[in-house]
């Protein structure tokens, strides 16, 4: 579970670039995160995954804040960023086995979800060359590997369908469904709308920094009908795609 | 200059430079302060050695002879350095792809590539060249006939041996199919001119005699080297002569033979050159190696995250050859020097100085010595002060994994003090080898070695937290044009200086007490340090982001 409680954070002072967030995404739920470039969409996350500190306000992964007990707040996120340009003179099979060391993934555990994971994506064959070999979405295929390796209790992925193939997208998907069901959850951003109304059990509109909806995909559509502004916003985030 | 070979030089130029960005002017006076302290050190190094050589060779009226063997080591530094920014500029610039579909002809490209490296060997020129060339002027009390025709030969000068070292590259380039494995070719060529640069010292030096009229044997032996070379060097002799006898003629001279060169060069580079260069875009290793699930090893954290720092470092050239081989380099080849020295003199003399120097090294201001040598290797070791900006947009890596902070800088920390000890071994093996010093000697310079190299990487991983440089696109910008990395010079000239300090007073006692109170002085140190960096190590990664 992800709360996300009064969280606001500036670069420049007196501008918010997240303005009193409050959220919580539950257990055995996938919450799509939308806004138009600039919203906050990346800083919010890097707040969630304790890359940024917030000014204000507290993030719990698990009931653990990330500020106070990050070692083990982070130790339940599996997270990927949105660049997969990740230590690329590594073979993937290093990068995968550093991931594991990190996250203390035991052996047999580790060789069957590398296998698992890799083959399901198609890369298992590239596992022993240099990641800087590899295609943009072969590099995105095993950070999501790499994120997904030790199990974690919440998936928080940052754009993760850009630069994948068709079937990986289908395949991570799936991916994502199974692993709510099982009773975790997943956080994800996205700019493609048609992703989030089929993926998401819940989204969130944020703009300027601010929660402007958060509901099922249903609710939106009904909003928007008798909401001029939010209107405008769901025309800019197509925009984006 | 067509208008076209000037914007795209400025171009090429400020992408190879990629300029560290300061904002602030506090920042960019200290900058300024920095560079001209640093600079003129180098300045006032070449200056004083130029000094010594030219006095010496007054004494028998020839101090000409100086001006041939200055401008063979410039030509020297150049077809060498020459080569490692040819390989870098034309070939691994990851510029190409995007030029060539511009409306450019190939010449205009090969001119503008060539520019740049020129470029940059003024500047080395400004550093290494002028000063020699101006105290030449004073001591032999010449015209301003004299200033006008070395500035313009060593504006010349330089484009010869630069043009030798770019068409060794493109033939090379060509002949091994663009050098597919990139990274083992960036190893290869910087490690041939180590190698070389080795082999020219080894030649020079015989013995470490010092006497003065064997200083000047050995100088007429290099000049006789210089006259044998500039035989076939065509453009040594008239550039020696115009600035000797201020000859226009053979300013002239020279400035024909370059033009010829230059046309030559443009003629082969088009032939050559982008076929090689070309066939470069497609580089990485492609060779398909199936894995074997089952050798699959767990690590411990420590372990798999220093293991993972070394293999990046050792899988990337140019962090490797810029961060790593000076250090290690450096020191190996005084010992092989040593070495030869050593195995080809077995003369009772050299025994007998061996065993004098020995018992003198054995002293507080023996070990200060040791201690000043150390810290100057050190201070070329470039893996602490680059830790974290080596890993660019990845850092933000460190800080969503569950590993805190503060075991990160340690686990970061370590490369650099594992190769910090290899010099450090490398140096006192030196050190027992030429003056027989005590094992317990020995011992005691390894263990305050061992806690300097500790205290240089944990104040060098601070200097990288306080200002990373993330922002690149190209592995040069972290080695290059990275203020950063005079840190390490400046905490070595401090450590130099606080040795002295110490050693001096103590001249007359036992190299015990010195030891004693600079390693009590340094473990202190290294314990406020450490403290520091684990009380605030949240704070310190605010930067990265």
């Amino acid at each position: 579970m992800i709360k996300i409680e009064n969280v606001s954070k500036s670069y420049v002072k007196g501008k918010k670039s997240v303005d009193t967030l409050d959220l919580e995404i539950k257990d055995g739920e996938i919450f799509g995160f939308l806004g138009p470039n600039g919203a906050g969409k990346t800083t919010t996350i890097k707040m969630i995954t304790g890359i940024l500190n917030s000014d204000e306000g507290h993030i719990l992964i698990d009931g653990k804040d990330i500020k106070k007990e990050g070692i083990s707040a982070k130790k339940n996120i599996g997270f990927v960023p949105d660049t997969p340009d990740i230590f690329l003179k590594l073979k993937g099979i290093e990068y995968l086995n550093f991931m594991g060391d990190i996250y203390e993934v035991q052996a047999d555990i580790r060789k069957r979800r590398i296998e698992e994971l890799t083959k399901k994506f198609g890369i298992f064959d590239n596992l022993n060359e240099e990641m800087q070999s590899y295609s943009h979405g072969m590099r995105q295929k095993i950070v999501i590997c790499g994120a997904l390796l030790s199990n974690p209790k919440n998936w928080i992925l940052d754009e993760p369908m850009t630069g994948l193939d068709p079937k990986a997208s289908f395949d991570l998907k799936e991916m994502m469904r199974k692993h709510a069901k099982e009773g975790n959850c997943v956080f994800f951003s996205t700019h493609v709308l048609d992703v989030a109304e089929k993926l998401c059990d819940r989204v969130g509109i944020i703009n300027k920094g601010k929660l402007i909806f958060v509901g099922t995909f249903e609710d939106m559509k009904a909003k928007l009908k008798d909401n001029g502004s939010l209107e405008d916003l769901f025309l800019e985030i197509t925009q984006d795609e | 200059m067509n208008k076209k070979i000037f914007s795209l030089t400025k171009v090429l130029l400020k992408n190879s430079f990629q300029r560290y960005d300061n904002k602030k002017q506090r920042n960019k006076v200290a900058t300024a302060i920095l560079y001209i302290i640093v600079f003129g050190y180098v300045m006032a190094l070449f200056g004083v050695f130029s000094f010594q050589i030219i006095n010496t060779l007054k004494q028998i009226n020839q101090e000409s002879i100086f001006i041939g063997m200055f401008l063979m080591g410039v030509a020297l530094f150049i077809i060498i350095q020459g080569m490692v920014s040819a390989t870098n500029v034309f070939y691994f610039s990851r510029d190409l792809e995007y030029i060539l579909p511009l409306p450019l002809k190939p010449r205009e490209i090969l001119i503008s590539k060539l520019n740049v490296i020129l470029i940059t060997e003024y500047i080395v020129e400004l550093l290494f060249a002028v000063v020699p060339i101006i105290i030449y002027g004073v001591l032999t009390a010449v015209g301003i006939q004299y200033y006008i025709i070395s500035f313009l030969v060593l504006l010349i000068f330089p484009i010869i041996p630069l043009i030798i070292s770019t068409i060794i590259i493109m033939i090379i380039m060509s002949f091994t199919k663009g050098a597919k494995n990139k990274d083992r070719f960036q190893l290869i060529v910087p490690i041939l001119g180590i190698i070389l640069a080795f082999a020219i010292s080894f030649a020079s030096t015989g013995s470490s005699d010092i006497s003065e009229k064997e200083v000047l044997e050995k100088l007429l032996q290099a000049n006789q080297m210089v006259e044998l070379i500039s035989d076939k060097f065509i453009i040594l002799k008239p550039a020696i002569n115009a600035i000797i006898n201020s000859n226009i003629l053979e300013l002239l001279k020279l400035a024909i033979i370059t033009i010829i060169g230059y046309l030559a060069f443009i003629l082969i580079g088009s032939k050559i050159y982008f076929r090689g260069a070309i066939g470069n875009l497609s580089s990485g290793n492609k060779t398909k190696k199936k894995i074997k699930i089952n050798s699959i090893k767990t690590r411990k954290i420590g372990k798999t995250y220093v293991i993972k720092e070394i293999k990046i470092l050792f899988r990337n050239p140019i962090f490797f050859v810029q961060c790593v081989l000076p250090s290690v380099f450096m020191p190996i080849l005084v010992l092989g020097i040593a070495i030869f020295t050593i195995s080809s003199n077995e003369s009772n003399d050299l025994q007998a100085i061996t065993s004098i120097l020995g018992s003198l090294v054995q002293s507080p201001i023996g070990m200060a010595v040791i201690i000043a040598v150390t810290e100057f290797m050190y201070s070329m070791l470039y893996i602490a002060p680059t830790a974290i900006s080596r890993d660019g947009s990845n850092a933000i890596f460190m800080k969503y994994i569950p590993v805190s902070y503060y075991k990160q800088i340690i686990y970061k920390g370590i490369p650099n003090v594992i190769f910090g000890t290899i010099t450090s071994i490398i140096i006192l093996i030196f050190v027992y080898l030429v003056m027989r010093v005590s094992f317990v000697f020995l011992a005691i310079c390894f263990v305050i070695n061992l806690i300097l190299i500790i205290i240089q990487t944990l104040l060098m991983e601070l200097v990288d937290l306080k200002k990373p440089k993330l922002d690149w696109s190209t592995e040069y910008a972290v080695v290059k044009q990275n203020l950063n990395l005079l840190w390490p010079f400046v905490v070595g000239l401090l450590e130099i200086m606080v040795a002295f300090v110490i050693a001096i007073p103590l001249k007359n006692n036992s190299y015990f007490v010195f030891a004693g109170i600079f390693t009590i002085i340094h473990i202190i140190i290294t314990y406020f340090i450490n403290r520091y960096i684990y009380k605030k190590q949240n704070e310190l990664f605010d930067k990265i982001m």
